[in-house]
């Protein structure tokens, strides 16, 4: 009787191992197929990153407003630009320049 | 009782039988165990010598990998302060064709046209003449992925495709002198490439650079204007945060496009901020001003009498370079009115031991430890009473920009000795060292506004509104071979806002011509003048530094 239950535990093990053996086998073919993709996603992201970084360097940037927007894209003076404070209670709005100490001295 | 007796006998010879047969049983079974075992131990054995082996060639195999990759190919990015890429290497992939595995030419040739409609009929018949033959050619160099996989899936043995790295620098020329070159073997041969070569192929993460590409890009431009007005030879520029000593900006042209990897052998390349070493003029009168206050020798308010127009020391003579300078001005007026006499004055009343001391502590004399391997050894000279009068005003003294921009730096933040770098790092700003008196910045700042600001200033082009700039203009004449000449060296040094510095802008303008056809727009309302003959700091640099802080003065109000 023991022979047969050792026997049989062998077999069900046998069986068993050979089961989760396939099924990791497929988890490892799933695993090293995503890592793969993640492989061509990060190339395939980096030479899109180095694409936008060249499309939106200062140059291009230069270069697209001359070509489309020389009349809309206009240069906005210092004394037209507020700063905005959001952490008092009241939201408050300051100018950004310094105002010149000495400029009535001119 | 006998028979229990002999009943017990009986017993015992069967019990003993049962015995002898149990133990024959149980002997076989041992038998066929131990061999189960032997077998189970060997099969360990031997599965244990493989491991090992497998594992040892397994970690042999990663360390050679890791170390050709190291050696070969990698070599991680490099970042502005804002994240963008200046510099990355990427994978290319070059296809050619071996005439000699081609099966069917035609075929081949026709799926090539398919592949490459944009290629020329005379780049196919070369294909084709190329086909005929027996060596191996290049179809396509730097192919793009689409194209490559295009050309795996026909599946023609013949094709050869082969890796290739490449830097890319997205910027071209805007960071040239900064970032510097590979060789084919992907070594940093000059720049942060070299400086840095280690680094960049050992660490994953990209280098990050204190520069920012805007500014830099904005400051580069307006010096390619300069070479439009003024026709000179270079310009060059820096601006960096005084308090840290973090460079935002460091130009100098011409340039170079790193894309090309040219071989650059001509001087007139030469790094103008940080190898250039020039005699740079007044601009010194502000140091030797600064000395007189760290030792306590003058006030903003002394007067300084009956200052000549002319005076000799030896042979040679210094002159004011205007004679309509007043004779009587104060420490304030000498530097506002950049008289060069009164600077003299001033200095002999320091003394060559604490002027002299003054100047390498501020660290003009000596070479400067930068982050590029390109930086210039200002030259040595012998301290006398000649020399200390023509260093006040900035001739006979030479230095590199960069250290001048260092030593303005320190004068104008409150005396902190500062390290100029171009590679962005945390820092503990409180550990910064002092080594000049409070009163230096004090008094000095509110002079290099009125240098700007007032009328008798040299330098109010460059008086934007809400900036608050101060500055000193300097104009030198250029040694060539040992020799003075008429040709001009012209710097100005702006910091703003000038009740407390944060910025630091440096341009300096090699050989500048006389603009006659440039019309000079003043920002205090007065008409504008056109027809100047006068090619000095004030009529060029001063003019530079102007139109570059209106350019770049919202982005630096609302970014840093």
């Amino acid at each position: 009787m023991k022979k047969i239950i050792f026997s049989i535990l062998i077999i069900v093990l046998i069986f068993f191992t050979s089961i989760i053996k396939n099924s990791t086998k497929d988890i490892d073919a799933k695993i090293f197929n995503i890592k793969e993709d993640i492989r061509l996603l990060n190339e395939k992201y980096e030479l899109v990153l180095l694409d936008y970084n060249y499309l939106s360097s200062p140059k291009k940037l230069n270069e697209y407003q001359k070509k489309y927007f020389e009349n809309e894209l206009v240069s906005i003076d210092i004394r037209d630009i507020r700063e905005i404070d959001f952490n008092s209670k009241e939201v408050s709005v300051k100018e950004l320049v310094v105002i010149n100490k000495d400029e009535n001295e001119k | 009782m006998k028979m229990k007796n002999n009943k017990k006998k009986d017993l015992l010879i069967e019990e003993y039988d049962d015995q002898f047969s149990y133990q024959i049983k149980k002997s076989s079974l041992n038998i066929s165990f131990n061999r189960i075992a032997f077998i189970f131990f060997v099969f360990v054995i031997v599965s244990i010598i493989f491991s090992t082996k497998a594992i040892f060639l397994g970690s042999l195999s990663t360390k050679i990998k890791n170390k050709n990759l190291i050696k070969s190919e990698f070599r991680s990015s490099i970042i502005d302060r804002n994240e963008n890429l200046i510099a990355k290497t990427i994978i290319t992939h070059n296809v050619g064709i071996n005439p000699n595995l081609v099966i069917d030419k035609k075929k081949l040739l026709l799926n090539l046209k398919l592949i490459f409609p944009e290629k020329r009929n005379i780049e196919f018949n070369k294909i084709e003449k190329n086909l005929n033959g027996k060596k191996f050619f290049y179809i396509q160099k730097k192919i793009n992925q689409d194209k490559l996989d295009e050309l795996i899936l026909l599946g023609d043995k013949s094709i050869i495709t082969e890796q290739k790295i490449l830097r890319i620098y997205p910027h071209e020329n805007l960071f040239s002198h900064i970032i510097g070159q590979i060789d084919d073997n992907n070594n940093g041969i000059s720049g942060i490439e070299k400086s840095f070569d280690k680094e960049l192929k050992r660490n994953n993460l990209p280098l990050k650079l204190t520069v920012d590409t805007d500014i830099q890009y904005l400051i580069r431009e307006e010096l390619k204007k300069s070479e439009e007005i003024f026709q000179n030879l270079g310009s060059a520029a820096i601006l960096m945060d005084i308090n840290s000593g973090d460079i935002i900006s460091l130009v100098s042209l011409p340039d170079f496009n790193l894309n090309r990897r040219e071989n650059i052998e001509d001087l007139i390349y030469t790094n103008k901020i940080t190898k250039g070493v020039y005699e740079l003029g007044s601009v010194f009168k502000t140091l030797t001003l600064a000395a007189a206050f760290q030792y306590n020798i003058l006030e903003p308010e002394t007067e300084f009498k009956n200052l000549e127009k002319k005076i000799f020391c030896d042979k040679y003579s210094i002159a004011e370079y205007d004679n309509k300078l007043p004779s009587d001005l104060t420490a304030e007026q000498i530097l506002i009115r950049s008289s060069n006499i009164g600077s003299v004055r001033i200095a002999q009343k320091i003394g060559i031991n604490e002027y002299s001391s003054f100047l390498k502590k501020i660290g003009v004399l000596e070479r400067i430890d930068f982050d590029i391997e390109e930086v210039g050894q200002p030259l040595n000279f012998k301290w006398g009473k000649c020399k200390l009068a023509t260093v006040s005003f900035g001739h006979g003294i030479t230095t590199t920009p960069l250290q001048l921009a260092k030593a303005y730096a320190t004068i104008s933040n409150g005396g902190y000795q500062i390290n100029p770098t171009l590679i962005n790092k945390t820092r503990n700003l409180n550990d910064k060292k002092k080594i000049l008196n409070d009163e230096v910045s004090k008094k000095i700042n509110p002079i290099l506004r009125k240098v700007v600001s007032t009328n008798e200033g040299t330098a109010h082009f460059a008086d934007v509104y809400g900036y608050e700039v101060g500055g000193k203009t300097g104009t030198a004449y250029k040694v060539k071979n040992g020799v003075y000449t008429k040709d001009k060296i012209n710097t100005f040094v702006s910091l703003f806002p000038i009740s407390d510095p944060k910025f630091l802008l440096l341009v300096l303008l090699d050989e500048p011509k006389p603009s006659k056809e440039h019309v000079y727009n003043y920002r205090d309302g007065r008409p504008p003048y056109k027809g100047n003959w006068r090619n000095t700091a004030g009529w060029t640099t001063v003019l530079i530094v102007g139109n570059i802080i209106e350019n770049i003065g919202p982005i630096l109000a609302t970014k840093y």
